[in-house]
């Protein structure tokens, strides 16, 4: 565990940044992953759920690409995304990859919710929505519902 | 197979949810943060609704918190009610409704939990109705709109109303009084879960 003692925590450049870089820089990583493994479960789907994985794939590239502007506006060095990614399970057919895109979109609604506990104004309404889009897409692939979508401390 | 691979540095544990609890995506210094946060929220509350707790000679008004847990306590259990009114309409349609209006009934009792409900109680004028509504789990007071004649009207309804709650939900965010985090995740969840059920509603219609 990193302490204040060992030097400037991770996101602050000359005492620019603020923590809301580091929540941001969260959900920028998230993001990275959540579109490997898209790109991953994609390869293994047909039909139509091919087509709803490649607009997701659409989608969270779009949501990379804006977390990595609002990043920068506020000085921070955008996070890059990991060389490689080991997945929870091995993706083998339609039906892992089914279990693979729920899983990241449901991890995904917890870091935005965790976003949501941390940011004020604006920015915390981009994050009710992030984590919003994520339980609508968590929801339809899993097709059901939880009823506390990103609160691990409420899930059964 | 189940290995380890690194988001932005930190290391990542992507086991199956049920070896793992969810959140592991980012583990380490920042869930250590999260966790002393979501504690420290949790305690501001009990401290607020303290200050609420009958026994002054002149009771504070409730606070603007309370007050708004209660109310969209209120308005999630009018959509349970409308959930009730539509299997009662639809039985042929209970297995998938009532396990949609029982997360809202799941969501009123995180809204609004018992101690809060008699402490809002004990604060307000007039307190009959409130404590009426806060010891029975029953329906909620407002009238329940008319269910549509044909379920897939009742479905889409539903699915409106339900856009319309993640909306409201997302402009009380907003508008939250003081900003209370743990509050503010938890009305962003419900929101989610509202916007999900109205996706699941017509998706499959």
């Amino acid at each position: 565990m990193t302490t204040a003692a060992e030097g400037a925590p991770d996101g602050v450049v000359d005492g620019v940044v603020d923590g809301v870089v580091d929540v941001l820089q969260d959900a920028l990583a998230a993001e990275h992953a959540v579109v490997y493994g898209y790109g991953v479960a994609g390869a293994r789907l047909a039909g139509r759920a091919r087509e709803r994985a490649l607009r997701a794939y659409d989608r969270h590239r779009a949501q990379r690409d804006e977390l990595v502007r609002v990043v920068a506006d506020r000085g921070g060095d955008p996070v890059a995304p990991a060389a490689s990614y080991a997945l929870p399970h091995p993706v083998e057919d339609a039906r892992d990859a089914l279990a693979l895109v729920t899983l990241l979109e449901e991890r995904l609604a917890a870091v935005w919710a965790d976003a949501v506990l941390e940011l004020h104004g604006d920015l915390r309404q981009r994050a009710a929505e992030g984590l919003r889009e994520a339980a609508v897409a968590a929801a339809l692939w899993r097709r059901g519902s939880v009823p506390f979508p990103g609160l691990a401390e409420r899930s059964a | 197979m189940v290995t380890t691979i690194a988001v932005g540095g930190l290391p990542v544990a992507w086991d199956h949810p049920r070896v793992t609890p969810p959140g592991e995506i980012l583990p380490g210094r920042r869930q250590v943060l999260r966790t002393v946060a979501v504690a420290a929220a949790a305690a501001a509350t009990t401290t607020v609704l303290a200050g609420c707790l009958p026994g002054d000679d002149e009771p504070e008004p409730p606070d603007p918190e309370l007050l708004l847990r209660a109310r969209v306590a209120d308005e999630v259990r009018a959509l349970a009610g409308r959930y009730a009114a539509t299997v009662e309409r639809f039985p042929e349609a209970r297995a998938e409704l009532a396990t949609l209006g029982a997360e809202h009934e799941e969501h009123a009792r995180a809204l609004l939990p018992r101690h809060a409900a008699r402490a809002l109680a004990s604060a307000t004028a007039g307190a009959t109705a409130t404590e009426s509504r806060s010891t029975s789990p029953g329906p909620a007071p407002s009238p329940t709109p008319a269910v549509p004649s044909t379920l897939p009207a009742a479905r889409a309804e539903l699915a409106e109303a339900e856009r319309a709650a993640s909306r409201r939900r997302l402009g009380q965010l907003r508008r939250m009084p003081g900003g209370s985090p743990e509050l503010a995740r938890l009305l962003a969840s419900v929101a989610a879960c509202e916007a999900a059920h109205a996706a699941l509603l017509s998706a499959d219609a």
